[in-house]
């Protein structure tokens, strides 16, 4: 974070030197400098960023309203309440715009209901939120963390086509993608098949297209599971067997393809199934996200575990549904 | 002799003016013994005089007005020691740094305390703004357990305007202290490892929770204290809890708060404090580490 002089105001006196109780007052309107934004980050100052830095991008993917951005701030608001496992708060760039993502989900809203700010798609111009961490109770160095913040349209636009999915530069340069599935569609039969569509159409397009790395991490995303468990009975079972199924398939239709290829299940806000607590499923997502990386990526001063078969074992597992964390 | 400038940094209402006029009555008494005393008047001390005569007066100290920014110093000398110390503080009003983050501007003026800074004292209240997701209210009051699923779904599906809108001033105290240190350490003046004491204001109103200064930060502002934890290189900083009026002035305590010497009921508490009346220790850490 820079600064920049815009008043043309001359520059006032340093601290005097004589020992003056009262060495000045002054207007301090006359002379004011400009401080960061701490808005979204557009493509020319993501790349700025990943220029300067080790910095490690995460895409985040999926349809409109399938818990993108409320995944986001789910770890935003995760660390306000104190570290995630051993990762610690180190800092964070875009403070205005976590802000201003989570008030829906607060009463100061005025909201009965916890609800996200939605993304309007404006062209293929992604926007990115960042966070800095610090993985341990020692400063080993700093990891720091750029997340994709898009519109559900943008990937709908991707899908359809491989020339629209090439615009999608950010691909190229994740270090891990995720594509949501979305749980609350699964339980709608008139839904289900659509959207598990859609993200395996997705994903077909980012391969066709060659724009996925060979080594990225990709992770497909259950999201929205605190419904699952709140389904009863034959709803439950039904889905929980379709979603076995439809990692099956996924792994057919993708696993030679994609190196690094997993399933995760998660309820940042699981509002319908409360036992699984704030933010299910986020500590192993960011354990993948501090621990593995590219292996083009530039070195960050932390200890990095390179995915590979020697070190797969070291995965935390999943967690089971019905298994509060 | 080398001079001292140390930042008052705080959002408003934080202490940082009754910290100063309770600083500048503490080093002309002789009665309780400070770790640093006045060694002479210099100059115009008409503002300072004017907090501290509030203070012993049992009356708020007023708030440092938005646009004025007040440069404060002093010519100390340690008690029972030869070393001189010639303080400076810009009593920069709470609006200067509510500026920086919700104007996300700051002074030149200020700019230029960082250049000559060697630490500083970041003032924080117990009133803290910590807003509540509207989960973790529900599951309080229980309405969740009483809805139906259907109910919780629909509801969740067409979810209410909001009737507020987003309003960046309202943004948790630890959000608002975390982004001022950031602008603080990415400033081209800054000069790490800044010494900072992180003071609790109103601390005799925390005396209750049986907390050390320092566990209260963990406690209460989990983000501020992760950000320091992990920003050793650049922060060098020890924590303390303070009450310069030690107590409320119109609360039932009142009169039991003017029974006693002025000094004796400014409350310092922290690990490495000695002497729990005397408001100079902190300044002493800074000089000294």
């Amino acid at each position: 974070m820079g600064t920049e002089t815009t008043a043309a105001t001359e520059t006032p006196a340093n601290l005097p030197a004589s020992a003056d109780a009262i060495l000045a007052a002054k207007d301090a309107t006359a002379g004011l400098i400009n401080l960061p934004a701490g808005v979204e980050l557009n493509e020319a100052q993501a790349q700025k960023m990943e220029a300067e830095k080790s910095v490690r991008l995460i895409v985040v993917a999926g349809a409109i309203d399938c818990g993108k951005t409320t995944l986001l701030s789910s770890i935003y608001e995760m660390f306000q309440l104190g570290p995630i496992d051993k990762k610690q708060f180190a800092g964070c760039d875009t403070f205005p715009a976590f802000e201003k993502k989570c008030h829906l989900g607060r009463t100061d809203s005025g909201n009965q209901e916890e609800d996200t700010v939605r993304n309007a798609y404006e062209g293929p111009n992604p926007e990115y939120v960042h966070l800095k961490l610090q993985n341990g109770a020692k400063a080993l160095g700093h990891i720091e963390f750029l997340f994709t913040d898009v519109s559900g349209e943008m990937f709908e636009h991707a899908r359809n086509s491989t020339d629209e999915c090439k615009k999608l530069e950010f691909l190229r340069r994740a270090a891990h993608v995720l594509i949501f599935l979305d749980c609350d569609k699964l339980l709608q039969p008139t839904k289900r098949w659509g959207m598990i569509k859609d993200a395996r159409s997705l994903i077909q397009s980012c391969l066709d297209s060659e724009m996925l790395s060979p080594d990225c991490f990709v992770t497909v995303v259950w999201a929205k599971v605190d419904m699952i468990e709140a389904a009863k009975g034959k709803d439950n079972s039904a889905a929980k067997e379709l979603m076995e199924q439809v990692e099956h398939e996924f792994r057919e239709a993708f696993g030679d393809r994609i190196k690094n290829l997993k399933f995760h299940r998660t309820a940042a806000r699981p509002n319908f199934y409360p036992a699984l607590k704030f933010g299910f499923g986020v500590h192993e997502l960011m354990d993948d996200w501090v621990m593995k990386t590219l292996p083009t990526s530039k070195s960050d001063g932390v200890a990095v575990l390179r995915e590979d078969a020697e070190t797969s074992a070291l995965q935390p597992p999943t967690p089971a549904l019905g298994s509060p964390q | 002799m080398k001079p001292h400038n140390f930042l008052l940094i705080g959002l408003p209402e934080s202490g940082k003016t009754s910290f100063l006029a309770a600083l500048w009555y503490s080093i002309q008494q002789k009665r309780v013994k400070t770790a640093l005393e006045l060694k002479k008047l210099d100059g115009d001390s008409a503002y300072l005089n004017k907090i501290c005569d509030a203070w012993a007066s049992y009356k708020p100290v007023g708030r440092n007005q938005t646009d004025i920014e007040t440069f404060v110093s002093m010519w100390l000398k340690e008690r029972g020691g030869d070393q001189e110390v010639h303080l400076t503080f810009p009593d920069l009003s709470g609006e200067t740094f509510k500026r920086q983050w919700a104007g996300r501007h700051l002074t030149e003026s200020y700019q230029n305390c960082i250049k000559s800074a060697d630490g500083g004292l970041l003032f924080i209240s117990p009133k803290l703004n910590q807003p509540l997701r509207i989960s973790e209210v529900v599951q309080l009051s229980g309405i969740l357990e009483e809805n139906n699923e259907e109910d919780a779904r629909a509801e969740a599906i067409t979810p209410s305007p909001p009737a507020i809108p987003w309003d960046i001033e309202k943004a948790p105290t630890q959000v608002q202290l975390v982004e001022l240190l950031q602008f603080l350490a990415s400033n081209k003046y800054f000069k790490p490892p800044f010494r900072l004491v992180i003071v609790v204001s109103a601390w005799d109103e925390l005396l209750g929770s049986k907390l050390t200064p320092q566990i209260w930060i963990e406690k209460q502002l989990p983000l501020l204290s992760q950000f320091l934890s992990s920003h050793t290189d650049k922060f060098k900083v020890t924590f303390c809890g303070l009450s310069a009026q030690g107590g409320q002035y119109d609360g039932t305590e009142s009169g039991a708060l003017q029974a006693k010497y002025p000094v004796e009921r400014i409350l310092v508490v922290g690990d490495k404090v000695d002497n729990q009346h005397d408001i100079t220790e902190p300044l002493l850490w800074l000089i000294k580490n």
